[in-house]
């Protein structure tokens, strides 16, 4: 019979650990591409941008306001960026309650046999032992996977370099 | 979660609260606004017919992406730094002409 703490060691711990790391990888996969997805939809996805408005006030105290016209930009290029997730902690608990139990049994059957007859007298007694031992064992156990996520910046390519080249005269 | 593969295992799968983030939700259907505010959303920014910048907790913004008709909902978040030096650059370009 296997002791309790056989019983521990048997609990496959490697195996559970090889596939929680899989299936955290898998998930940051998925959510890597959900994120790159999310970027590609923010770039082009545009909105019409009012960069300035001009406040006149009048010589009689009336105030007018102009708005510059409006600017397609993208989302990406007024800073909405898509949010990068990891995975930053993965927990597995590993809880057994284990309950081992012996009982022995014991059956005794005794039977007597007498015989009398022509002057002859025979008697037997026979009897039987038998010794039964029993074992018995319950194994109940749960296991808790508990995984943290947190949001990480985004890489630092994602986003273009923004380089002006501003080719008019200069006032001098 | 609408799959209930877990329930069979006897499995219990729960988030922890958190706080609110912003995402993108995208419709393939039309307005994707009433299905966000069933799960609790706020619309932060209408952007165009099918699209829209909504504050959501992430356990509603995952039930939201099951939800049929919604083809995508992705966290995002605003880069304040950028948005900086994006306007700092047009008030340039604005000053040259």
């Amino acid at each position: 019979m296997a002791s309790v703490g056989q019983e521990l060691l048997d609990v496959p711990l490697p195996e559970m650990v090889m596939k929680l790391g899989l299936g955290v990888a898998e998930a940051q996969r998925s959510l890597d591409e959900n994120s790159v997805e999310t970027a590609k939809m923010l770039a082009e996805t545009t909105v019409p941008l009012v960069l300035s408005i001009t406040q006149t006030i009048a010589e009689n105290g009336t105030v007018s306001y102009q708005n510059q016209d409006p600017v397609p930009v993208s989302l990406l290029q007024i800073g909405l960026m898509p949010t990068f997730y990891q995975f930053a902690e993965a927990t597995i608990e590993v809880t057994m309650d284990i309950k081992t139990t012996t009982s022995r049994e014991t059956n005794v059957k005794v039977s007597a046999k007498a015989k009398v007859g022509f002057s002859m007298f025979s008697a037997s007694v026979k009897t039987d032992v038998s010794h039964n031992r029993k074992f018995g064992k319950e194994v109940h156990g749960t296991s808790r996977l508990v995984t943290r996520m947190v949001p990480v910046p985004p890489p630092p390519r994602i986003e273009p370099v923004l380089n002006t080249v501003d080719n008019r005269p200069q006032p001098e | 979660m609408q799959n209930d593969i877990y329930k069979r295992f006897g499995a219990r799968v729960s988030f922890a609260r958190g706080v609110e983030g912003l995402f993108l939700v995208v419709s393939s259907t039309g307005d994707p606004e009433p299905r966000v505010r069933v799960f609790g959303g706020q619309i932060v920014m209408r952007l165009n017919k099918t699209k829209i910048l909504a504050r959501l907790e992430l356990a509603k913004a995952l039930e939201l992406l099951k939800e049929p008709g919604i083809r995508k909902v992705g966290g995002v978040h605003l880069d304040v730094e950028r948005y900086k030096r994006f306007l700092a650059s047009q008030a340039n370009a604005h000053n040259h002409l």
